[in-house]
Formats: structure tokens, sequence, C-alpha cells
């Protein structure tokens, strides 16, 4: 009986010392203040993101359009004709509310699946005879042929939003979907269907550590 | 009474088996993305809210300044974008794309020296750059690595580097060596096949070079 009764002062103890050691319920902030601030927030990491000399993506929500962009000049469109929100399930589990994106950045952004690049070495020979252009020797191969670009591609920001890239209207396939979600690779995020000559485009064009502005 | 568990063991073992089945089926269809389109809200038609506080207003005049800060490195005047990966160079103004060309930038690949050791890697350097000078009828002065890739001899005398015609009409110089800048192989524009400078066929050329002048920015991507 002791027993029981100091177990209950032991509890109403903890109970007690938790109640204090919460803060008091903080002034929620106007949404209208909070939607400002994010906007603020994100023009800020874009501007530090455009003093730097490399490019990077900026998705225009209103317009569907892609961009690769340096120092806030667009250099190349890349026309998004489908946008949706991705949002992983596992056994049909998974909530639908997602964050806001509107008005976000993300850095350091890497390639899935990376692409492969080899260095090819020159191996000095000598010199051709005189040839024109009707005797060229034989041709180089073409972008697409040394970088052929996966139907869907995504850029991940560490784990916790990816934009994911669709060559058309499909691409991919709900094995590959699945094989993400259960290997823990998945993340929210974005969707956006690029015509396939775009999404080839896009993927060879892309470096390390992306940065990404929705606006 | 052992045949009795037996049986009942059995009815166990067989429903919790298609249970397990049909808990698997249903966790392996119902794993994916869930792909729902988005809804955008169209800033120009929602019409801006009275600021409701200081702390509003506040955060609208920091959006307005960070905004023009922003807008200050936006170019008005005409400039050259090369998407070095894909082969292709844009000459871009404000109000859009003026001309898409084909061209071929940096092959990527890397030369050693043999008797040092020096070696070259021909990439198309990435960054914002500016055209630093114009020419006509520019003439090459062939660096070291021209002679190695073919077996030569690097000369002594300065006059033997000279190659004529072999840059085409123009060129425009963006810095350390490297031009935009002709080709006597145009068939092979579209293909990465160049030292670093990025080739143009003549009449794409003619049209970047009258549109250019000193200072004319470029990116490369």
């Amino acid at each position: 009986m002791d027993g029981k009764r100091e177990l209950g002062l032991c509890a109403v103890l903890v109970l007690a010392l938790g109640c204090g050691n919460q803060e008091g319920p903080s002034p929620a902030m106007d949404p209208g203040a909070a939607t400002l601030a994010r906007e603020r927030d994100a023009l800020l990491t874009e501007l530090e993101l455009s003093g730097e000399d490399r490019p990077y993506l900026v998705l225009d929500l209103a317009d569907s359009r892609l961009s690769f962009t340096m120092g806030g000049v667009p250099l190349r469109d890349y026309p998004v004709f489908d946008l949706r929100r991705r949002v992983p399930r596992l056994g049909f589990m998974g909530s639908d509310s997602a964050p806001a994106v509107e008005n976000t950045v993300w850095r350091l952004g890497r390639v899935v699946p990376r692409p492969r690049r080899k260095v090819r070495e020159i191996t000095p020979t000598d010199p051709a005879p005189e040839v024109d252009e009707a005797t060229a020797p034989e041709m180089p191969p073409l972008p697409e042929e040394l970088l052929a670009a996966p139907p869907r591609f995504s850029i991940l920001f560490d784990r916790s939003f990816a934009l994911e890239v669709r060559a058309g209207a499909e691409g991919g396939t709900a094995w590959r979907d699945r094989f993400e979600v259960l290997t823990g690779r998945a993340a929210p995020g974005l969707s956006v269907a690029l015509s396939p000559e775009d999404a080839g485009a896009l993927y060879r064009s892309l470096g390390d550590d992306i940065g990404l502005v929705i606006r | 009474m052992r045949v009795l568990v037996t049986e009942s063991a059995r009815r166990v073992f067989w429903f919790s088996a298609v249970g397990a089945l049909v808990a698997l089926t249903l966790l392996f269809a119902g794993t994916g993305y869930r792909r729902t389109p988005l809804e955008v809200t169209d800033a120009a038609a929602t019409p801006v809210a009275q600021a409701s506080s200081k702390e509003d207003r506040d955060l609208q005049r920091e959006i307005a300044a960070l905004e023009k800060r922003l807008a200050r490195g936006r170019q008005r005047g005409p400039y050259i974008v090369i998407d070095r990966s894909n082969n292709r160079l844009y000459l871009r103004d404000v109000d859009g794309v003026r001309l898409t060309a084909v061209c071929s930038a940096g092959s990527g690949q890397l030369l050693r020296d043999p008797s040092g050791d020096r070696e070259w890697v021909f990439e198309t350097p990435i960054g914002r750059h500016k055209v630093l000078s114009r020419q006509r009828n520019p003439v090459w002065r062939k660096p070291d690595w021209a002679f190695i890739e073919e077996n030569l001899p690097i000369p002594k005398d300065h006059g033997e580097r000279i190659e004529y015609g072999t840059l085409g009409e123009y060129a425009l110089h963006f810095g350390d060596g490297y031009m935009i800048h002709g080709t006597l192989y145009e068939r092979l524009l579209g293909r990465n096949v160049s030292h670093g400078c990025i080739r143009l066929g003549r009449d794409d050329l003619r049209k970047v070079y009258a549109a250019s002048r000193e200072g004319t920015p470029i990116f490369i991507f």
C-alpha cells in the first residue's frame, strides 16, 4: 500500500514538472505574416544563389516553366506541361498534406540516377593527311549518344524534398516507385513533365550541388 | 485429442498465411507515390491584402527591397548563353531568345604531355564571362597541346605556330585563351569536339558578332 502511494506521488510530481516545463502557448503567427516571412526568406536565399558563379534552377509555378538561371538571369527555359505534387505512400498510408512549396529555396541537390560521364584520354597520333569535308574521319558521338537520359530522374535535396522530372507524360514505372519507397529513398516533392528533348537536355546539363528556387 | 489440436492448428496456420498474403499484397500494391495536381495560386489575379499589422508592412517593405536587389542583376541588353552539354548557343535579351545556334563546345578529353608533368582537360569553363575583345579574320597561334596532340615537336620559332583561316571570319575573346570563333568543319557542329573554345557556323557567327560588343555578357552552363 505504501509503495502504491509513493508511486502515485511520483507520478503526480513528474506530471507537475512536465506541465511546468512546457512553455505557455506561443502567440500564433498571423498566417499572412508567416507567408510573407517565407517569401522574404526565399528571396534572401535566392540572392545568395544569384551571387554565386554557377547556375541554379528556377521553377515558376504560375508560368509552368523550369529555367536554368545564373545571377538572376534566365539562360534556358524548359516548358512544363504537367505539374503534380508527389507524396510517398507505404501500403496506402502516407500523409496527403504536404508543406507549401511556393516561395521556397532548396540547395545542394544531387541528381538521381547520377549522370555517368567518363573522362576520355587522347592518345597523340600523327597528323592525318589533308582531308576535305567529304572525307573527314568518323563522326564523334552526339551529346545524347554520349549520355542517354533516363525516362525519369530526380533532384534530391537531403531526403526532405525531391524534384522529379519526367520525360513526357508518363516516364518511369510503378515498380521503380515501390523500390524507392521500400528502400527508404523516397522524398515528398513535386513532379514535372517536360518534353523528352528538354528532359534529356536538362539531365545532361545538371552538375553537383544544384540549387532550386520555387516561385 | 491430439488429432483435434492438429486440425485446429492447421486451420490457424492457413488463415494466418492467407491473411499475411493479403496484407503483403495490399502493402505492395499501395506502395509508391501519389501524384496529385498542384493547385497554384495566380499571384496576379489574387488581390494583395492590406497589411494588417506593422509586422506585415515591414515584411512587405523588406520583400520589395529584396526584389529590387534581385532585379538589378538582370540583363537589359543582349547577352550570350552557351549550353555546353548540348552544344547550343543562344543570343538573348530581356524579351527572350533572338537566335538559337548549333555550336561545338569542349570535348572534356584529357591530354597528357608524354615528356613532362603537364596535362590539359579540354572543357569549356562554366560561369559568367564577357566579351573582352572582338576580332576580324583571327589568326590562330597554336599552343603546345596542339603539337603534342599530333605527335609533333613543339616549335621554337614563333612563326611556326601561326595558322591562318582555321578560326573563321570572326572571334570573340572571353579570357584565358577562350573564344567564340568559326570552324572549317561545320559538319561536326552539335558535337563536343573543341578544345574548350566555342565553334560556330559561318552564318551564325556573323549574326553573333554583329549583335555583340565589348562587355556583352556570356553565360556558360
